[in-house]
């Protein structure tokens, strides 16, 4: 649920970044921090979670327009992996306004993949939220590994698999080098926005 | 300052949301926490919506600010109002947030509130427990004076007849039956080094079996304990020691009538009395052993579906934290009120430990029985509690 802050005239909203712990969820925030600089308004929030860090930072995206007068400020924020991180995990996906899935291109996480998928549909129905309704996009991170002759899953593989039912747009990326980073956070953000819209029945 | 703009209790509102809340309002105010869990009141100052002072107790700034986190429930009250000369938390508030909550999944803030019930309550569970049997630890030869064998349905002790015999279960089942108004009740179904019998039997006076004891299949042994022997052992207890066994073989009885009213469905007999409050022991909320030298103690059990009252302690009984004892009740499985003239003495647990040890095995299997005994019976009460809630909601 996006927050309409009334005496900014802002409207916020929160996009999460989900997956696998070491997929590349907080290598996407720190890409997004690096090159969107202007965009982001303040600092960012590093908190050392156990396997992963826990990343957020608010960002303006430009060029998306104005809703009603009022302007679009995202909450970033990366989801901490592990079972135990109840409390941060409640706060980061309650209200949730669209989600980008990252997963990891090596052969071997080709279960955590699955896994983490899995346990997103499982907390989205926690919150009263589905998998198929909220604003969702895939992305196929570490793509360069596989100049190294490091083993990928092959992009249709993955796609089979792991979008199979969804079908939501999908990218492949490598965050490291920042490639595929931003249009992933872009169709996220154009997602969210028109799921908000319709929603709340802006459009006319 | 006094002008409250916004109030409400934590258990809607947490203080993560309630951070996002006054920041996202940009506002400058003191917001107060009050839990019945702690004996003052906290503050968080804000500064155009960022926190930048926190008092709690003796803590002050972000130390304070962090505590806060574990307050799960309690009422806060918003007030706005000119800013805090002072600057003590310089962090962002998202970081205070996300490090705050961090900080509870961690297990690194000490939570404030009632506590949690220990087990599922699922139906399934509450079936498989329904025929659970106690036993008991490995029986100690030295203390059983002669056997005896029991034929299915045989009485080995009477409900209201006197006697202080006690016996350990060798082989075979022993049901502990209660007679009520809808007849005779099993409370517990007592296997292999359980014993039949308790520590009223040891005090002067006669003693009056609270229950009967009956033989469940064919071929039930039963070891007679050397009563004198261990009579003569209780009497050269310390008192603390001997008064602290009594206090839970209380406990015990008291759960037992609180199974029978569950039962019967007086569920209104499981309720706390009026007028008693979370007990605080200082405001650092020590745990300790505590014994009570004036008023009353409810032990109290929180479940989904409301308080129940698993025990009432008066003068001269014991609660807190065992040394040697555990069966799940305060300060983890259970919550402690107490009435408003409640003066309590602390006990040291080191010297009862010491003691403990010392016994004979014998004397601490019985102690170690009794424990059991209490868990199992509360189980059995919270399990009949939630099928009685869960009943009467379908109803």
């Amino acid at each position: 649920m996006a927050i309409f802050n009334l005496k900014n005239r802002e409207i916020e909203c929160k996009i999460v970044y989900y997956g696998p712990g070491r997929c590349g969820k907080t290598t996407n925030l720190e890409q997004i921090f690096k090159s969107y600089r202007k965009q982001v308004s303040g600092e960012m929030v590093s908190i050392n979670t156990e396997g992963d860090r826990t990343l957020f930072f608010d960002f303006l995206p430009m060029g998306l327009g104005k809703i009603r007068g009022c302007e679009v400020r995202v909450q970033l924020y990366t989801v901490p992996g592990q079972v135990k991180y109840k409390s941060t995990r409640k706060l980061v996906l309650k209200g949730v306004d669209g989600i980008i899935f990252v997963a990891d291109s090596l052969n071997v996480r080709r279960e955590s993949n699955m896994k983490s998928l899995k346990d997103l549909h499982q907390n989205l129905k926690e919150y009263g939220l589905s998998i198929f309704r909220v604003p969702l996009v895939l992305q196929y991170n570490k793509r360069d590994l596989g100049e190294q002759g490091i083993p990928l899953m092959p992009l249709d593989q993955m796609e089979r698999e792991l979008n199979h039912q969804l079908k939501v747009p999908s990218f492949a990326a490598s965050a490291v080098t920042g490639e595929g980073v931003g249009k992933t956070l872009l169709e996220g953000l154009k997602l969210t926005l028109k799921h908000l819209q319709r929603e709340l029945k802006w459009a006319q | 300052m006094n002008d409250i703009v916004f109030s409400g209790k934590l258990e809607f509102l947490n203080l993560a949301e309630l951070i996002q809340l006054i920041g996202n309002n940009g506002s400058t105010g003191v917001l107060q926490l009050q839990s019945s869990y702690e004996p003052i009141p906290a503050f968080i100052y804000f500064l155009n919506g960022n926190p930048v002072d926190a008092e709690n107790g003796p803590d002050s700034g972000l130390t304070a600010l962090y505590s806060l986190f574990g307050w799960q429930t309690g009422d806060f009250s918003y007030s706005v109002g000119p800013a805090r000369k002072s600057k003590a938390i310089h962090k962002n508030r998202m970081e205070i947030i996300l490090d705050g909550l961090r900080m509870v999944d961690d297990g690194k803030v000490k939570m404030v509130g009632p506590a949690p019930a220990l087990s599922s309550t699922g139906a399934a569970a509450a079936r498989a427990r329904k025929m659970t049997q106690l036993k008991g630890p490995m029986v100690d030869y030295i203390y059983v004076v002669d056997e005896e064998s029991f034929v299915d349905g045989e009485v080995v002790t009477q409900e209201g007849k006197h006697g202080s015999w006690i016996w350990v279960v060798l082989d075979g089942l022993v049901d502990i039956v209660k007679t009520t108004e809808r007849g005779p009740e099993v409370i517990l179904r007592l296997a292999e080094g359980s014993f039949v019998g308790s520590f009223a039997s040891f005090l002067p006076g006669d003693h009056v079996r609270s229950a009967a004891a009956v033989a469940r299949g064919d071929n039930t042994q039963l070891g007679v304990i050397d009563a004198p022997r261990l009579a003569g052992e209780f009497a050269s207890l310390t008192p603390v020691f001997r008064r602290l066994l009594i206090s839970v073989d209380k406990r015990l009885k008291d759960l037992t009538d609180g199974l029978l009213s569950v039962r019967a469905k007086q569920l209104q007999n499981l309720q706390p009395s009026q007028g008693l409050e979370p007990f605080i022991p200082d405001a650092e909320g020590k745990e300790g052993l505590f014994t009570i030298k004036n008023g009353q103690v409810a032990i109290v059990r929180h479940t989904d579906y409301g308080q129940i009252r698993l025990a009432e302690l008066s003068k001269g009984d014991f609660f807190g934290v065992f040394p040697f004892l555990e069966f799940g009740h305060e300060p983890h499985g259970a919550s402690v009120f107490a009435s408003p003239d409640i003066e309590v003495g602390e006990v040291d647990e080191k010297l009862l430990s010491t003691e403990y040890d010392r016994q004979s095995t014998t004397m601490r299997n019985l102690i170690e029985h009794t424990s059991a005994c209490i868990s199992i019976t509360t189980q059995l009460i919270e399990d009949a509690f939630v099928k009685a809630k869960e009943g009467r909601r379908r109803a």
